[in-house]
């Protein structure tokens, strides 16, 4: 389970079944999202992870709408089809997915800029590179982030392209990441979260709630952890894994970290200290 | 014009009976039509409708009868044939779901072994019994059957709390468990409320309102309307309140009922505030100004899921929920205006009497002839009321009482509104809303022409996963031209509205009140384990139940119940009360132990005068029951005639029916002297018997040899031919097997050779061809050593070789040996004989020795030889029936599939196949000695149980050669005869008394 969820689910509270797909199903209390995955996959920075059987057995029970209550720390779900279920929380494994700063130095810029150089990314991604998609990229990377011209760029990228978590939104997240990552905290304002909000799916709208809060999905957390290490390989690692996210989301948001990095070793607009 | 047609032994349910019944007076030229089983309550609404001919009078319960009243010949042609239409229907659908469908409850139970729950819905009359039937198997009982005695729902209720079993209902119309809809339910969305109800259309709109409200139900108990009463003292509601404290995932418990007993009401509530869980409870009819510590008492329906819903969110509950209407009331309607309530639910119409009776302070409310309120003009009627649903389905289902009131209430100009329910969900009409719109519209139009105020005010009870869909039923509703608001409350405070009454509800809060501490009982597992899991059901009734079932998860197979004993009440208590001694189970269960046991051997033929005593003066032995020789069928007595020549105490036919008729030969039963004989089963001192000794005792049985073909005494010729081969069969045939059988150390053993010749083919009665062959395998080897004349050897052995039959006199000694021994017990109900003598048909179970129980003999039916008929048939006739009686024979149908065609009964394998299994639904086991290969190595039926026979309405079929009814023609064909039911009634009766049971 990841670390972002006990303060969630220590309160008894309604929820409700809010998307299902073929190995996961996302819980939706109030404003926040749950992910339920199978262990197997990734664990997302919002995520419970089950076993495959868990899994199988309550894909098979439940709809949309149905109630999912907190109550003594499982997750009461009345299905659809079949028995009340639970999922016990209180045994599970917390895995932390907080984001922890590291120093910026420049060998750990060359290393993490050496593993997000990845040759035809382009030709990867979900969005068409056309010149005002390459405008706004740039912007992000050159642009002062309290400037307009930041925030246009913003803008544009959220909510755009196709899929659960939008190529825009992917291409944000990795870009924020690598931001937080470093100390450059872009924090997301209300009027940011509430555009958000409007502008994109509940699921994309989810990660960037959770970076904004500090806490990035498993594989990403992997990746923070080697750059704290300067451990290469575990970059290496690490890339390859986000690259099998999603049909285009982890090519789109290792484009979005390589432009992070970028803004940060080309030191636009703001001051930073560096290791030599 | 009245026609009436009996379908015998045709039962169907009452619902479908009467949607068949919808279609049919559909019909152009049908004035009316009723169609419905042959009950006593049937036949009065069938005297009371002008309706009852001869023939329905003197239809039995298990009979459809089948009433029309037209003056053309093709509408009744046009009506038959939709009538035939509709039940093969059914029965298509009853062969598809072969794998789901049971015939017994026993049956049921192996299909689905870990059933807990029986839900019934067949007559009320016949109920009781078969719910007791139930709980004793440890399943939980939800009984939509209403007309359940008041005495025997507390006898079922009291044993199924002892059980630590739920008793839902009688008269249970809804249920919810884990989400699953039970009977008339709607779907509703599943969430933490669990309701406990002795209303149906008050869960109904309960759980639809909660649904709509955002909330959601796990489990819905229905009790049943007298629950609350003092005789039953809410042994139900008790029970499912602590099965829902005890449920974790229900946060809060609803409990709706009309107002119970003040004691019962007293009880009741300090239970509900013992409860750790937050409880709304309504006692229809009471105004309640405060809430009682974690009791919510709601006034309303729509107030009770409004509460129900705020407490499962953790909302806090607020202190008034009355909300707006949502039509309004531009103009009131004239002061001689009233308003007519139409309901379908029983309890929506009860909560619209008593918010109208209290607002215009009118009194109480009333059940009277359907009457829910009759004050002032203003009036509120339940469709559902018996004076409204004799002869037709509940009004959920048929609209028509509702269009005729609403078209009659609707043309009197005192009406000013018509309330009117729609309620949806399985079970209901699949289209109510759009059957009453065009009747509104129609009402609402007349009224505008006629320059009258009319208003039509309808509430919809359902939800938007309904299978009519909310939204749209109130969509058709609203174009008709009616005002629709989402709850009944609402739609009776709008009516109200138009007669100028604004209705309000008293703030409420909650109170702190005294109660009696009391330690709750502990609930039961199997309570909680229906909570806990989805129901698995047998469903006993309307066989439409089993959908919303299957479709929400839930497991469930249909027990295709009958009225047992052709709904003969009497026998009904008799055999429920025989089913519950253990000793007879027992018995019974030895009785077939030794049947399986047995070890018959051929052992020797001898001369039947040298075994049998009373053979030695003028005696013959006859087939069956004990009969005379005046009574005797021609046949028979022309096998006494050659029996007579035989012997030599006549010289020729006219002498002796000289002697027979004047009374100088004497008859036995074959039976009463260890014998059996087939057909007419003369037999007299010089013939020649079979001797067959069971070795686990050394009973002995005797038969005569088979004597072939043709003309043959059996059936009743005498001439020189048969009185010659008898007297070889005496002399040559008779000595030269014995010694050959002698030269064996222990004899033949003949259980070996049927189990040979069951795999090869035989079922021994019809079929004999495998198993004579696999004896003359055995004999002639024997024969072949023997040291005698060479012509004898020849002619024994082509006897043998010619006759494919005569293992079958073989098989009935075995028979004989092996009920002679079992029946050595003389307790049980198993058949040990079974029998005819060409009048009467007579059976002996274990329990009664040797008394014999008779009924008139069937004329069996079959295939003849050329140039003969049924016509010229001899009633049936002969002991052979004791192959079937051990289980071959038509018993074992299946292993000789060829016999089946032979036998006329229609087919081949899929007939045969059909013949066993209805067979084996009378026996208690199968005999693993007497394995089947097609019939997947089952083995042959065993111990045919007199109860079963009885119960099921079944008798076992006799397979059997024809003779012709004159004396001297002999076979003319081979055919079945089913055995007559009355004999084993008689059985059942006598073997009560003797257990001291009151059959009166």
């Amino acid at each position: 389970m990841s670390s972002s969820l006990p303060q969630i689910l220590s309160d008894s509270r309604n929820g409700k079944i809010h998307s299902i797909f073929a190995n996961s199903f996302n819980i939706v209390f109030d404003d926040e999202l749950v992910n339920i995955n199978r262990k197997e996959n990734q664990l997302s920075s919002f995520g419970i992870n089950i076993s495959g059987r868990e899994m199988d057995a309550i894909l098979a029970s439940i709809a949309i709408g149905d109630l999912v209550k907190i109550h003594n720390a499982a997750l009461r779900i009345y299905p659809t089809y079949g028995s009340v279920l639970e999922i016990e929380t209180s045994g599970l494994e917390i895995l932390d997915l907080s984001l922890r700063p590291v120093r910026v130095t420049a060998l750990r810029l060359g290393v993490i800029r050496s593993v997000l150089e990845l040759p035809g990314i382009y030709e990867h991604i979900g969005l068409a590179r056309t010149h005002e998609e390459q405008k706004n990229l740039d912007d992000l990377v050159s642009s002062n982030p309290i400037s307009p011209v930041f925030l246009s760029a913003c803008r544009y990228l959220i909510g755009r392209g196709e899929g659960l978590t939008p190529s825009g939104d992917d291409i944000l997240m990795g870009f924020f990441m690598m931001q937080n990552l470093f100390s450059f905290r872009f924090e997301l304002d209300e009027s940011m979260l509430v555009f958000i909000r409007q502008k994109t799916t509940d699921i994309s709208f989810a990660y960037l709630k959770s970076l904004n809060n500090g806490y990035v999905s498993e594989y990403y957390q992997d990746f923070c952890q080697a750059a704290s290490q300067d451990n290469l390989n575990g970059l290496k690692m690490s890339v390859e894994k986000i690259k099998s996210i999603g049909s285009t989301s982890g090519f789109d948001s290792l484009l979005g970290m390589n432009l992070g990095v970028r803004r940060i070793s080309e030191g636009l607009g703001y001051s930073y200290s560096v290791d030599k | 014009m009245l026609k009436t047609i009996i379908k015998q032994n045709n039962y169907q349910d009452s619902v479908n009976l009467m949607l068949l019944a919808n279609e049919i007076n559909a019909i152009d030229g049908i004035a009316q039509c009723s169609i419905m089983m042959g009950t006593d309550a049937n036949k009065d609404i069938l005297k009371n409708t002008n309706l009852l001919t001869n023939e329905a009078e003197v239809a039995s319960p298990a009979d459809m009868v089948i009433v029309l009243e037209s003056n053309t010949d093709q509408s009744v042609d046009a009506a038959l044939k939709k009538i035939d239409l509709f039940l093969s229907d059914l029965t298509v659908k009853k062969e598809r779901n072969e794998n789901t469908t049971a015939n017994s409850l026993d049956e049921a139970l192996e299909l689905l072994p870990d059933a807990n729950l029986a839900l019934f819905s067949i007559p009320g009359e016949y109920a009781a019994d078969v719910m007791e039937q139930a709980l004793e198997k440890n399943l939980n009982v939800f009984s939509f059957t209403d007309n359940v005695s008041l005495e025997d729902e507390v006898h079922l209720k009291k044993l199924a709390h002892e059980k630590g079993l739920l008793m839902m209902g009688p008269d249970c119309g809804t249920g919810i468990f884990s989400g699953i809809p039970l009977a008339f339910t709607n779907v509703v969305r599943k969430g933490n409320i669990g309701i406990v109800g002795a209303s149906g259309t008050g869960i109904q709109e309960v759980s639809t309102l909660i649904d709509r409200f955002g909330g959601g139900v796990v489990h819905a108990i229905g009790t049943g309307g007298r629950d609350l009463s003092g005789a039953v003292d809410a042994i139900t509601v008790k029970d499912a309140l602590i099965a829902l404290e005890n449920y974790s995932p229900a946060d809060v418990i609803v409990l709706i009922s009309k107002p119970p007993e003040a004691s019962v009401r007293n009880e009741i509530l300090n239970i509900l505030q013992n409860l750790s869980k937050p409880v709304v409870a309504i006692f229809l009819g009471e105004s309640p100004t405060f809430h009682q510590n974690n009791v919510y008492l709601a006034h309303t329906l729509e107030e009770t899921a409004q509460i129900a819903v705020d407490l499962s969110n953790g909302h806090k509950v607020r202190n008034n929920y009355l909300e707006p209407l949502e039509n309004a009331v531009t103009e009131t309607i004239p002061e001689s205006s009233t308003v007519k309530g139409l309901y379908s639910g029983g309890t929506l119409g009860s909560e619209a009497a008593m918010l109208i009776s209290a607002a215009l302070n009118l009194g109480k409310i009333i059940h009277k002839e359907g009457f829910l309120l009759d004050e002032q003009g203003y009036q509120v009627i339940d469709y559902g009321d018996d004076k409204y649903t004799q002869g037709r389905a509940h009004p959920m289902i048929d609209p028509r009482s509702r269009i005729e009131a609403i078209r009659e209430f609707g043309a009197d100009e005192k009406t000013g509104i018509i309330l009117l329910d729609v309620v949806l969900g399985y079970g209901s009409h699949p289209d109510m809303a759009g059957t009453l719109a065009p009747v509104i519209k129609e009402v609402l139009d007349n009224a505008r022409k006629a320059n009258r105020s009319l208003r039509v005010i309808a509430s919809v009870c359902g939800t938007r996963q309904d299978p009519q869909n909310f939204d749209q039923s109130v969509n058709v509703l609203k174009a008709a031209g009616a005002l629709v608001e989402s709850s009944n409350a609402k739609a009776v405070r709008l009516a109200l509205a138009f007669k100028g009454i604004s209705v309000s509800e008293p703030d409420k809060s909650v109170v702190s009140a005294d109660y009696e501490k009391i330690n709750l009982p502990l609930p039961s597992e199997k309570a909680m384990e229906l909570l806990n899991n989805p129901p698995r059901v047998i469903n006993i009734g309307l066989e439409s139940f089993n959908d919303p079932i299957r479709r929400f998860g839930g497991k469930s197979v249909q027990y295709d119940w009958r009225p047992a004993a052709g709904g003969n009440k009497k026998l009904i208590r008799v055999l429920n009360k025989i089913r519950r001694i253990e000793s007879v189970n027992d018995a019974n269960l030895r009785v077939i132990e030794r049947m399986k046991e047995s070890q018959p051997y051929l052992v020797d033929v001898v001369l039947a005068k040298s075994v049998i005593e009373v053979l030695n003066g003028k005696t013959l032995l006859h087939a069956g029951p004990p009969i005379q020789y005046n009574e005797m069928t021609g046949p028979m007595q022309g096998s006494c005639v050659g029996a007579a020549l035989f012997e030599g105490w006549a010289k020729n036919e006219a002498d002796a029916r000289r002697m027979l008729e004047a009374g100088e030969i004497n008859f036995i039963p074959c039976h009463h002297v260890n014998a059996v004989g087939p057909m007419g089963g003369i037999t007299s001192g010089n013939m020649a018997v079979l001797v067959v000794k069971n070795k686990l005792d050394g009973t002995v049985s005797y038969c005569t040899m088979n004597e072939g073909i043709g003309k043959v005494l059996r059936f009743g010729a005498f001439n020189e031919e048969v009185v010659s081969r008898l007297h070889w069969m005496a002399d040559v045939l008779g000595p030269t097997i014995a010694k050959a059988v002698k030269s064996t150390a222990e004899g033949i053993n003949l259980g070996i050779v049927i189990s040979k010749a069951i795999t090869m083919g035989d079922e021994f009665h019809q079929r004999n061809i495998a198993a004579s062959l696999v004896l003359l395998k055995e004999l002639v080897p024997l024969i072949d050593a023997l040291e005698i004349d060479r012509k004898d050897r020849q002619e024994v052995i082509q006897f043998l070789a010619n006759t494919d039959q005569f293992f079958l006199n073989v098989m009935m000694a075995v028979g004989k040996s092996i009920v002679d021994y079992a029946r050595k017990i003389k307790e049980g109900t198993v058949v040990t004989t079974m029998t005819r003598n060409g009048k009467d048909f007579g059976i002996r179970i274990a329990g009664m020795g040797d008394e014999w129980f008779t009924a008139p003999v069937n004329t069996p039916h079959g295939l003849y030889f050329a140039g003969y008929s049924e016509e010229d048939a001899s009633p049936d006739i002969g002991d052979s029936a004791i192959t079937e009686t051990v289980g071959v024979g038509a018993m074992a149908t299946v292993a000789a599939p060829a016999v089946t065609r032979f036998v006329g009964s229609g087919g081949g394998y899929d007939d045969a196949l059909r013949i066993s299994n209805e067979m084996n639904q009378i026996c208690i086991s199968n005999n693993p000695n007497w394995s089947i290969p097609n019939w997947n190595f089952k083995g042959a039926p065993l111990g045919i149980d007199a109860l079963k026979v009885v119960e099921t309405g079944i008798t076992p079929l006799i397979n059997t050669g024809i003779a012709h009814k004159k004396a001297g023609v002999g076979q003319v064909g081979a055919g079945t005869a089913h055995a007559p039911l009355a004999c084993f009634e008689k059985a059942i009766l006598a073997y009560a008394k003797k257990l001291g049971i009151e059959t009166e």
